[in-house]
């Protein structure tokens, strides 16, 4: 789509001449220059988005209709267009074309979501936005093709950005696998803070909504169950709060009120590893607070198996090694390496050391034919290949196929 | 010819060997109860997966006492059901898992375990397989289907026996 392109294109443009280029740009494309200054900041979300080119004005009206699978994106994985700018109270009705296979619509804070993807023409599916607010929203199947649009609700949009926001406190790494997490929402000055256990990300209903939230100093933070995702609880890194055991109940409140300053990380145990884990800003400070928290995700753990495995990878590698070692201490000939002893009657000819010591050279020459290999040294070399082989076999075939839980039986 | 008395033995321990690796496989088929995945499944007309009786509305199904079928249907680039809801089964049960794909060829593989199959077009892919313990697995495709192919994953949920309440 050629649209897509130039768009593209253009937004590349603007972005690195912005600061240099503004007055040469102020009169052929003033209007453009005009719209892309007034453009709400969307922290990179449209980032990788074809068809988007500018949020597009609908304000005034009272339904307004984005079509899902519109052509972008490589193919038919578009909203159309991807970002919109609605009047408080806006009907936004998503219409879908059945181009692109199935798709969905769902807020990147939980705030609505369409359900399961569908395919058929036809379907449509509606939120009416009454609060104030840009809201991004993408398609589940489709995301990471760059199916997400944005939906900018009333005046300048713009977000929590234009109000010279206080500085993203330093979580660490806590957020580093939280796939909803997406700059701190600033909901300071309010008494009662609302924050959703189970809103979709971190590839299903395993998220908190929204994930950091900076609130001030005595507020009572109401972290409410959605039912999704199975059973979740709230945790506090430090202890400082804890929701108890994991339940699944839509409708299930836990509260608490923070009057003291500082950054406190909090996660649902059973989907901590998916990254279901959130922060509370106190106060407009934030600095390091919180302390270390858990330990790193994704490092090496030592189980026994592992342990196993590995030890039996370095043995394998050094046995050539241990086995020529083995073989000098066991003919005792570190002085003579080359020279194997025949067995039985043979010994007995074996020249005297006179012979060795006037051809030292012609030792390691000694021709071995068929009756004469070391059958010892032979032996054991075979044997620890045996060994290699049944101890990879019982490893294979007991420990990694049968012992992995369930298995397919018919 | 004079073959020496080693010789003799590892060539009986190689035979040993090979006798055992065949042993094991039969043990793990008849006394495991490991099977393969076989076209029992059926075939299915896949422009109209949509409009079958069981790929309709898939999900999971009781089919008798402690016995379910859950139908699958794997497309780009998501399960249904599986990754916006996950698949939710009781814990002590056996479950047969039929997919089948409305596009092209995908995978479903019920991750870190065996249960592992390939979903083509047209067939219809079925696993029995058994849940003991109430754990979350992971679902992956492992046959490349597509940009988005690296996201297409899901849930299976299997819950203790007295939380049931229905499938996905
Ligand atoms: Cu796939």
């Amino acid at each position: 789509m050629s649209r897509a392109d130039s768009g593209a294109s253009r937004r590349a443009i603007l972005r690195s001449t912005a600061g240099l280029a503004t007055a040469a740009l102020a009169g052929g494309t003033a209007g453009s220059a005009a719209a892309q200054g007034s453009e709400p900041d969307y922290g990179g979300w449209f980032d990788d988005v074809s068809n988007y080119d500018e949020t597009v004005d609908k304000t005034g009206q009272d339904t307004v209709e984005i079509v899902v699978g519109a052509s972008g994106n490589n193919g038919n994985f578009a909203f159309g267009p991807a970002a919109v700018r609605v009047s408080p109270g806006t009907k936004v009705v998503w219409k879908w074309n059945g181009k692109g296979g199935a798709h969905n619509v769902v807020a990147d804070d939980g705030t609505f979501n369409s359900g399961s993807a569908v395919a058929d023409a036809g379907t449509t599916f509606e939120y009416t936005f009454e609060e104030e607010g840009t809201y991004k929203y993408y398609c589940v199947p489709h995301k990471a093709l760059g199916m997400k649009g944005a939906v900018v609700v009333g005046g300048s949009g713009g977000g929590g950005s234009s109000g010279g926001p206080p500085p993203e406190p330093d979580y660490g790494d806590w957020f580093s696998d939280v796939s909803n997490y997406d700059g701190t929402v600033d909901e300071t000055g309010q008494d009662t803070v609302e924050v959703t256990v189970g809103a979709s990300g971190n590839n299903g209903n395993f998220a908190f909504g929204p994930a950091a939230v900076r609130v001030s100093p005595g507020t009572k933070v109401v972290w409410k169950w959605n039912g999704k995702g199975g059973a979740h609880n709230v945790v506090a890194e430090d202890g400082t709060f804890d929701s108890g055991s994991a339940v699944a109940d839509a409708g299930t409140t836990f509260e608490y009120t923070f009057d003291e300053t500082g950054v406190y990380k909090y996660a649902c145990i059973p989907h901590k590893a998916l990254g279901m884990k959130g922060a509370i800003v106190v106060g407009s400070g934030g600095g390091g607070g919180g302390g270390e928290g858990g330990e790193p995700a994704g490092e090496l753990v030592w189980t026994p198996g592992l342990l196993m495995f590995a030890g039996s990878v370095v043995l394998g590698m050094l046995s050539p090694i241990l086995f020529s070692v083995f073989l000098r201490f066991k003919t005792g000939s570190w002085e003579r390496p080359r020279e194997f002893e025949p067995e039985g009657a043979v010994v007995d000819e074996k020249p005297a050391a006179p012979v060795a010591e006037e051809a030292p050279e012609e030792v390691a020459e000694v021709e071995i034919g068929h009756d004469e290999y070391d059958p010892f040294g032979t032996a054991s070399l075979i044997v620890v290949y045996f060994l290699i082989l049944v101890v990879l076999w019982i490893f294979m075939y007991f420990v990694e196929f049968l012992g992995r839980g369930p298995t397919v039986i018919g | 010819m004079e073959i020496h008395r080693f010789e003799k033995l590892w060539l009986a321990a190689g035979i040993l060997l090979i006798v055992g690796f065949i042993a094991t496989v039969t043990y793990g088929a008849v006394g495991e109860g490991v099977a393969m995945v076989n076209d029992d499944g059926g075939t299915i007309d896949p422009t109209k997966v949509s409009e079958d009786a069981n790929f309709s509305d898939p999900g999971v199904e009781q089919v008798g006492p402690h016995e379910y079928e859950a139908h699958i249907v794997a497309q780009q680039f998501l399960f249904k059901p599986g990754t916006s809801t996950p698949i939710r089964v009781p814990a002590n049960s056996t479950v047969t898992f039929y997919v089948t794909s409305s596009d092209v060829v995908h995978g479903f593989n019920i991750v870190g375990t065996n249960v592992n199959t390939m979903v083509i077009p047209g067939q219809v892919a079925k696993m029995k397989v058994r849940f003991e313990e109430p754990r979350e697995y992971g679902i992956v495709c492992n046959e490349y289907c597509g940009a988005g192919h690296h996201t297409m994953a899901g849930t299976i949920e299997v819950v203790p026996e007295d939380d049931y309440e229905g499938g996905a």
